[in-house]
């Protein structure tokens, strides 16, 4: 269970986090959103014990500033900016991490599992991005951790990649394992996430659930193609943002509605495209949303 | 609570880093080119001058030490973590269950382990030669001589790591280091000189204010195995045979571990008021 409250940090004055307060239990899994510069990552170091920090952070009862070593057993953690000891071999680095954690490795059945068996003995500073990305969740669920901490893990990753990640984030949910995780899109992790929390200039501007979320934002923005160039979409499908010779974008408080009027439209429609709402559409929406 | 099994990892992981070092690497030649020709030259004087030749060969050799035992130490300490701030490798390493205690601990034995191997290899086959042309009585007085250069080692190696913790850059660090090293071999000399004169200072002050240099401590240490009355030193190495006698050793050794203790664990104290990445 992870516990935050009031977790304020700065940076020599610049205020990165303020007053940032949720609570995660056993086996929950929140997705941390929030456009660059929010403070997602200033949020997952101080839960992992990196920076100092005003306010309450709780890992499974254990304070984090007081017991940080025993928190950092329990904890996974993937950072955004991955970096290791230059000529270090796979191997070596996850030696060093298993005699940290009091725990037997076999290297090579654990990274075979991330399609690394063949590199292990390489070291992990000439591995590609996506490699590293591999290498890091593999360190990171090896001591079999009940918490893991993800920052942006799906950002490097190739499709390889990301499918291992996903068919983790399956596992983790069977093993019951709490889950926080940032990432740029919803739709990165949309069913493996029970919560959400939008961090933006460092405030929370949302936490709680995904459908409530959902619920809030309401606006969809789609794309039509039409067949017949020049055609003009009916006002009633929704708000025109965009046009070109065939292509429409639209916006719509009701989706379902929009797409009964069009197929009843009598129009030929080629494509429809939903285009995933934008991490800053998502911000504004709630702060309007916050100020009506 | 330290956690040894954590420790000892840090400990073989700094070793095989330093090892691996060319800072550490020029030291150990640098020490064996210069240890080699200067007993060399010394030894040539053997014919005329006898045994006293092993004296002139260790007080060539101190200066020799003084110079570079404190400048790697410095330098290796200065750049240990303000270097893995910089590379990034310290949001790995401190995401890992491990205090500062731990890190620091780690990190400082693993330099002294590996400057203490440069020196022994460096100044050993020096010694061997000396060794092999002299009477192997001596020999105590050149382990003697290494003991004391790990214990300045150990001194130094505080203060490069607290100037490493409190420094933003590697740059910054190595400036610093440089200026400290600067400062305690050539300026401080100076200074106590200069206070002397200008202030009267007695016998004790004097002594007192050169054993808070632990490279001048180091030194009156060093001159100790040569010439067990410091009639070297002038009036305040007379002081301190005087003062100290046969403790003079310990109590000089002492000052050094100490040294090396408190500046640790200001070190200590340093990165845990600060964030531990940048």
């Amino acid at each position: 269970m992870i516990v935050v409250g009031d977790l304020y940090k700065e940076f020599n004055g610049f205020e990165v986090l303020k007053d940032v307060s949720f609570k995660l239990n056993k086996g929950e899994r929140m997705l941390v959103l929030g456009p660059n510069g929010s403070g997602k990552t200033t949020l997952f170091r101080c839960i992992v014990g990196l920076l100092r920090f005003e306010g309450k952070i709780e890992i499974d009862g254990y304070d984090v500033r007081r017991q940080g070593r025993v928190v950092k057993r329990l904890i996974g953690y993937v950072p955004q900016i991955l970096r290791f000891p230059y000529g270090k071999t796979a191997r070596q680095i996850l030696e060093l991490h298993a005699a940290f954690h009091d725990v037997e490795l076999d290297v090579e059945e654990l990274l075979g599992k991330f399609g690394l068996e063949d590199v292990v003995d390489v070291p992990v500073s000439e591995f590609s991005g996506g490699m590293k990305q591999r290498f890091a969740l593999a360190m990171a669920i090896s001591h079999n951790p009940k918490i893991l901490i993800f920052d942006e893990p799906l950002a490097n990753l190739d499709f390889e990649g990301r499918q291992i990640f996903l068919k983790l984030l399956r596992r983790f949910k069977e093993e019951e394992k709490t889950l926080l995780i940032s990432a740029h899109r919803i739709s990165d992790i949309l069913f493996y996430t029970d919560k959400v929390l939008i961090l933006h200039e460092g405030e929370v501007i949302y936490y709680g659930s995904l459908e409530d979320l959902l619920e809030k934002i309401k606006t969809v923005k789609f794309c039509v193609r039409v067949e017949k160039p020049g055609i003009e979409i009916a006002r009633d499908v929704g708000r025109v943002v965009e046009r070109s010779e065939r292509w429409v974008m639209v916006e719509t408080d009701d989706f379902i509605d929009s797409m009964r009027v069009l197929a009843s439209s009598g129009l030929e429609v080629g494509y429809v495209f939903i285009e995933e709402p934008a991490l800053d559409a998502i911000v504004m929406r709630l702060k309007e949303g916050a100020e009506r | 609570m330290i956690r040894f099994r954590v420790v000892k990892s840090l400990i073989l992981w700094e070793l095989t880093e330093a090892l691996r070092s060319r800072w550490l690497v020029a030291y150990a030649l640098s020490y064996l080119l210069f240890g080699l020709s200067l007993t060399q030259f010394s030894l040539m004087g053997v014919s005329y001058l006898g045994l006293q030749a092993v004296g002139r060969i260790m007080a060539t050799l101190i200066n020799l030490s003084l110079y570079l035992v404190p400048l790697i130490s410095l330098v290796l300490g200065c750049i240990s973590i303000v270097g893995e701030k910089e590379v990034g490798i310290v949001e790995w390493l401190f995401s890992e269950p491990i205090g500062v205690l731990d890190y620091v601990l780690g990190k400082y034995l693993g330099l002294l382990i590996a400057i203490s191997v440069a020196t022994f290899l460096g100044f050993g086959l020096a010694s061997w030669v000396v060794v092999v042309a002299l009477p192997a009585t001596d020999l105590h007085k050149y382990l003697m001589f290494i003991v004391v250069a790990i214990l300045l080692s150990m001194a130094c190696l505080s203060i490069g790591m607290m100037i490493s913790a409190s420094s933003k850059s590697r740059f910054e660090a190595l400036g610093l280091a440089f200026l400290v090293w600067f400062t305690m071999i050539f300026v401080y000399d100076l200074m106590v000189m200069g206070m002397t004169i200008s202030m009267g200072l007695r016998e004790s002050e004097v002594f007192t204010l050169a054993v808070a240099n632990p490279v001048e401590d180091a030194r009156i240490l060093m001159i100790y195995f040569i010439d067990p009355m410091l009639t070297f030193l002038g009036p305040h190495g007379a002081y301190a045979v005087r003062e100290l006698g046969e403790w003079l050793p310990l109590a000089l050794s002492l000052i050094l571990a100490i040294y090396a203790v408190v500046i640790l664990s200001v070190t200590i104290f340093v990165l845990k008021g600060k964030d531990l990445i940048a």
